[in-house]
């Protein structure tokens, strides 16, 4: 369970909050999206739901923890992320990459066994991009790279999952390809989900939850039905918004 | 008329006188320029060869001199006081041009290991006469060049005819020593794999001595070599250069050059730190024969007749100077 | 991984004493077996401690060069560019020229933990992070400071020390004896040792901070820990050797492309690699002229060619993109 209550964040040496007093919660086992203009402090307040930033007020809990009293090692016991954006350092093959996943179960000095060689594997074959095990993780496309990178965060085995706009560097076909594997995935294992996403459709045909953030601060929290309609967002984007039903599905449109 | 002319032509007169005080020499340096000087020189500035001051006498000539050479124990001996009137310039290496200037000198005497400094100098109008005696017949020209300098030629040429007096003594005694009873000898520098080779003063002085070069393998002046290689060598004399930071007794204690034949028979010497560029190269010689071949000089006060050529050349005793160590 | 032994044996054989294989084997032999000879002498006091003192030397500057690689996540840093070695040196001509009863290799050490320090706090940036681009260009500018400053030094230091300066900045194995090999292979041994321990992290950490933080690795405290590591190894070899450059940067590549990034197989065998990259490189040094020639010489010229056509072998997968 993810739970933030109250956070604001400034940047250090400036004056305005970018995130102010944000709270929502997300249950076990429930997918949620993050949606936001661009600014709205989207990908801020995720870093700190992430402990890679620190918030000036307010707390994070995961499970009932504070997470500002945990290790990092603690942290990553209860959170997995994705990154939105990753420039490989060095041409790690696939597997050498997701086997970093099993850091916080590795010992100090130790190097990982064969146990977590078996559940890095695992883990990519669950994305499904186990044939690329081998295959320096440079030489893969974009789309398949953002795999590994889930799947490296799978085999983290953490029981919350946090993906940044992971449909942003993917063409048409592999964005529903990769969202839907990430929901089928968090099902069977019972992974609380939190993503960034930017655009609402996707929200709207995989998330439980949304959560909208505009300027800042949190303007609706809800289920997808109640909070995706067309007036929410037309005051989240400050756009006119059109909307075109059918029995499987809405769709949002910019409407002028 | 004819008065006019009189008077004009005694006008004249101190002209000519002021014409021929004002000579010039022309010289060829090391770096194959043609230098020329006014003489004799009035202000100059000695960065190299400045162990001839106490030779030629002319303090009040000088106007800058290296900063080594407000420490050289012949200089201070000579003339205790002589850094009052003469300021440092830097060094051959590190030239302070700026105080050079304020110097005004009419001829600058340096190495030719400094080819910028000596190009930057001339560029600036500056008469820079650059030096490196490769041998003693070379020294005697620099020698020589500053006698004519300084006016001082006579006082030179008596230094150079003691210098060739110990020389002669030397020859006198190793000169019957056939090739093959020659002693194999090495002079190390800086650091203690750098020999001298079969280029430069310390040769000829081995050759005055009738020693062989042990590192006369070397084409050039000196050579960093391997430690194997003088253990190949296998030298039965060790001469350490005087500015070195080690010392004889750290060769001697060296564990990694305990085979070679100068350890063993304990020969290994370090020289004083008199500059090679100067008279005094030859009771360093002498110094280094009597500990090549002890047997002949043994009738030879050594002390004695160094402190003879310091009285001769120098006007001072030996015991005024810093004398060699072993 | 015996590559390092093989190249001592072979070095061992050749040298400036001009023995035959025959002569080397007896004189191992005679030495070992307290006989004392000229042979000997050339082989266990000569030869041997500058072969050893060469493996650990190119040892220490190999690992030093993969660790900040990693941590840095930038594959063109070396001790070099941090400005660990110009610190060393600083700390060095500090000693000799005014402090000579410091021994060596603590001054090397204190020099170069000094600049790493500058050119850290110099990078940092508001949040406390440090970014990748800035530190690399602090460590550029501490290195031309020190660089200058050890300049600085040897116009007041008399020309008998200053020698000793001049000399020891040239790297090179000339003067090795067993003391230095002692000296410094104690703090390159005490420098290796946490990389090897830790080289798994080292994956982790070349991430980048937010990915391995979220991985659950502690990335202050580590780099600390390699930053230091990496200290300590390089400044004990530039502390004996003087500065011999290029080996830092040249023999992790290499490794890299030759055996894949992962840490686990990299960092041994960086190790290796190094250690038989200065024993030949020295081994050249002292063989192929009548001369002794400063072996960073020899690693720059045989380095950079060698490493050239590497890269353009490998192509864009070099720089790993």
């Amino acid at each position: 369970m993810i739970r933030v209550d109250d956070v604001s964040f400034r940047h250090p040496h400036t004056t305005d909050d970018v995130v102010k007093s944000a709270s929502f919660s997300v249950a076990n086992g429930r997918i949620a999206a993050l949606l936001g203009p661009n600014g709205s402090g989207k990908t801020t307040l995720f870093k700190c739901i992430a402990g890679i930033w620190k918030p000036r007020g307010g707390a994070i809990l995961l499970d009932g923890t504070d997470t500002a009293s945990l290790s990092f090692r603690e942290r990553a016991l209860l959170l997995a992320m994705v990154p939105q954006d990753h420039t490989p350092p060095f041409p790690y093959t696939a597997l050498e990459a997701v086997l970093m996943g099993r850091a916080a179960h590795v010992g100090m000095y130790a190097s990982p066994s064969s146990a977590d060689v078996d559940k890095a594997r695992a883990a990519l074959e669950t994305v499904g991009v186990g044939r690329l095990a081998d295959r320096p993780y440079t030489r893969v496309s974009g789309g398949e790279r953002q795999l590994i990178l889930i799947a490296r965060a799978l085999a983290q085995e953490a029981p919350i999952l946090l993906l940044d706009e992971p449909t942003s560097h993917l063409d048409f076909r592999n964005q529903h390809a990769v969202l839907s594997m990430v929901r089928r995935v968090a099902e069977d294992k019972g992974l609380t989900v939190l993503m960034t996403l930017h655009d609402p459709n996707l929200a709207a045909h995989f998330a439980h939850q949304v959560v909208l953030l505009k300027e800042g601060g949190v303007i609706a929290d809800g289920t997808t039905e109640d909070v995706l309609t067309a007036e929410r967002l037309e005051q989240l984007y400050g756009v006119g918004i059109g909307v075109m039903t059918d029995t499987e599905r809405r769709l949002f449109y910019p409407a002028s | 008329m004819k008065t006019r002319i009189i008077i004009l032509i005694i006008l004249c007169l101190p002209l000519t006188a002021l014409d021929a005080a004002a000579a010039t020499i022309t010289w060829r340096d090391k770096t194959g320029t043609d230098v020329t000087v006014r003489v004799p020189v009035r202000r100059a500035v000695l960065y190299e060869t400045y162990e001839l001051l106490p030779v030629t006498g002319a303090w009040d000539r000088v106007a800058g001199i290296s900063r080594f050479a407000l420490e050289n124990d012949l200089l201070r001996a000579v003339k205790p006081d002589f850094s009052r009137a003469i300021n440092s310039a830097g060094s051959a290496m590190d030239v302070n041009a700026e105080a050079l200037f304020r110097l005004r000198p009419d001829v600058i005497i340096t190495w030719s290991s400094n080819p910028k400094a000596v190009a930057f100098l001339r560029a600036r109008g500056l008469p820079v006469i650059a030096v490196y005696p490769e041998s003693i017949a070379e020294l005697y020209d620099v020698m020589r060049l500053q006698g004519r300098l300084f006016g001082k030629e006579r006082k030179v040429k008596a230094a150079i005819a003691e210098m060739e007096r110990i020389f002669s003594l030397i020859r006198s005694r190793t000169a019957s020593i056939p090739p093959n009873g020659r002693r194999r000898a090495v002079w190390i520098g800086g650091k203690p794999t750098t020999a001298a080779g079969r280029v430069g003063v310390t040769n000829d002085l081995f050759r005055i001595i009738n020693l062989e070069n042990a590192a006369g393998s070397i084409a050039g002046r000196t050579a960093d070599v391997p430690l194997e290689r003088i253990a190949a060598w296998n030298p039965e004399l060790v001469f350490i250069w005087g500015n070195a930071r080690y010392g004889a007794a750290d060769i001697l204690g060296n564990p990694q050059w305990r085979h070679v034949r100068a350890v063993k028979e304990r020969a290994v010497f370090k020289a004083p730190r008199w500059s090679v560029w100067s008279p005094r190269i030859a009771p360093i010689a002498l110094w280094m024969a009597s500990r090549a071949y002890p047997e002949r000089f043994r009738d030879v006060s050594i002390e004695k007749t160094i402190d003879g050529f310091y009285r001769k050349v120098y006007g001072i005793p030996y015991g005024k100077v810093t004398r060699i160590a072993n | 991984m015996a590559a390092p032994l093989l190249a001592a044996l072979f070095a061992l054989f050749l040298g400036a004493y001009g023995m035959s294989p025959v002569q080397v084997l007896a004189a191992l032999r005679d030495g070992l077996s307290g006989i004392d000879s000229p042979e000997t002498a050339i082989i266990l006091d000569i030869r041997l401690p500058r072969i050893v003192l060469a493996g650990l030397a190119g040892m220490a500057l190999a690992t030093s060069g993969a660790t900040l690689q990693a941590v840095l996540r930038n594959p063109l840093v070396d001790p070099f560019i941090l400005g660990i070695s110009s610190g060393a040196a600083f700390g060095c001509a500090l000693t000799i020229g005014f402090a000579p009863f410091i021994p060596l290799q603590a001054a090397a050490f204190l020099g170069g933990g000094l600049a790493v320090l500058i050119a850290c706090l110099v990078a940092r940036t508001g949040d406390g992070g440090m970014s990748r681009l800035s530190l690399v260009l602090s460590g550029v500018i501490v290195s031309a400071f020190f660089s200058a400053m050890v300049s600085l030094i040897k116009f007041f230091v008399e020309p008998m020390k200053l020698q000793s300066i001049v000399f020891w900045l040239m790297g090179s194995f000339s003067l090795a004896e067993w003391s230095q090999a002692h000296s410094a292979g104690i703090g390159i041994l005490l420098g290796c040792l946490p990389v090897l321990l830790l080289r798994w992290r080292l994956n982790v950490i070349s991430m980048g901070d937010e990915e391995a933080r979220t991985m659950g690795v502690n990335v202050s405290r580590k780099r600390i820990i390699f930053i230091t590591a990496a200290t300590l190894a390089s400044t004990s070899a530039v502390a004996v050797s003087g500065i011999i450059g290029w080996a830092g940067l040249m023999v992790p590549h290499l490794v890299r492309m030759l055996a894949g990034p992962d840490h686990r197989r990299l960092i041994p065998l960086t190790m290796a690699g190094g250690a038989t990259f200065m024993i030949l490189a020295d081994t050249a040094a002292r063989n192929m002229t009548d001369f002794d020639i400063p072996v960073g010489i020899i690693t720059a010229v045989a380095g950079a060619p060698f490493f050239v056509y590497l890269m353009k072998r490998n192509g864009k997968e070099s720089w790993g993109r």
